[in-house]
């Protein structure tokens, strides 16, 4: 049986940061589904997709319930990231590109081990 | 080869940013920096053609970094990318000369063809909103320097006053504080709204918070 994708749902704001980070993903993690939405859409997006991984602005509990890792950035526009990492939670100021490709790396771990 | 700066306080969006800019055949990102302390010491010696620039920096207001990047390099442009959509804001970058002001709604796309025009000396506005941009930076300038008139102009016994009523008291608190009957303290009220031109005390504290003439003490 083939190993399921990692599937990452990008649907932060502003829209430059969510198209600029989803470019980014899919050149550096070819391998992994990476998916933009609209951050109104976000619970929409949550259920009918069902990623492993959601990076997002406001936290919501479609993303609690259904996400095994979540990435919060910045909420509020305060100086700070939450990251729930298939169960471990973490704060950080801010979240660089080796940081967020950890996490992605994690999941993945996480998910090919079933 | 465009060599670009980009300043930006938000790591998850500045690495993939300069990630996504190294791609194109013709850009590559020569420095990068979080806050305006970083992006003047990255200034130094370095060589660039274009300045990509967050105005919001937790150590301050980058418009000034603007004429700062300009004046680095012979023929050196400036692009703003911000969240804001005051058109105060979108005026004084471009009085400080950036080629263009992009918001964050913009799609990667746009921004990477708003680099390479910036950086092959055109502008993003076309000249009536450059016009009207520079017209708005002056009319906030002359707005500014009126109102310091206006604060200049307060006795000491009214930026007591002030004050005073930054800090909420009532007219009868003021009177108290200040050892003056109540008709004084509503006297010295009144006149601080006609010297700021302004029709109510919430409109006096507006105005003297706007340009400085009082800070608001968040309680512990």
């Amino acid at each position: 049986m083939r190993p399921e994708v990692l599937r990452v749902l990008v649907a932060n704001e502003p829209r430059t940061n969510r198209e600029v980070l989803t470019a980014a993903l899919r050149k550096l993690r070819p391998h992994i589904e990476v998916i933009a939405a609209e951050p109104h859409d976000l619970d929409g997006s949550v259920l009918r997709l069902r990623p492993h991984l959601v990076v997002c602005s406001r936290l919501t509990e479609a993303v609690r319930e259904h996400a095994p890792s979540w990435v919060l950035l910045y909420p509020g526009g305060d100086s700070l990231v939450v990251l729930h990492i298939v169960g471990e939670r973490e704060t950080a100021p801010d979240l660089d590109l080796d940081s967020l490709l950890s996490v992605i790396d994690r999941t993945e771990a996480f998910l090919q081990r079933g | 080869m465009i060599r670009i700066m980009l300043v930006e306080d938000h790591a998850s969006l500045r690495q993939p940013l300069a990630f996504m800019l190294d791609q194109e055949p013709d850009f590559t990102v020569v420095t990068q920096a979080g806050t305006l302390a970083e992006a003047r010491q990255a200034l130094v010696g370095v060589g660039m053609d274009l300045a990509i620039i967050d105005l919001t920096l937790p150590d301050g207001d980058a418009t000034g970094l603007i004429r700062e990047a300009r004046s680095a390099g012979p023929n050196v442009a400036v692009l703003v990318l911000t969240v804001s959509e005051d058109p105060k804001v979108w005026a004084r970058a471009a009085e400080a000369g950036a080629a263009g002001v992009l918001h964050k709604s913009a799609g990667m796309r746009e921004v990477v063809d708003a680099v390479r025009r910036v950086a092959g000396g055109g502008l993003l506005y076309s000249p009536a909103q450059l016009v009207g941009m520079l017209r708005l930076a002056q009319a906030e300038r002359e707005e500014d320097r009126d109102a310091k008139v206006a604060i200049a102009r307060l006795t000491p016994r009214e930026r007591e006053v002030l004050g005073a009523l930054a800090e909420g008291l009532g007219d009868r608190e003021i009177a108290r504080r200040l050892c003056v009957s109540l008709d004084t303290a509503r006297a010295h009220v009144s006149s601080i709204i006609g010297k700021f031109g302004v029709e109510s005390r919430l409109q006096a504290i507006l105005f003297a918070l706007r340009h400085g003439a009082i800070t608001i003490r968040t309680p512990r």
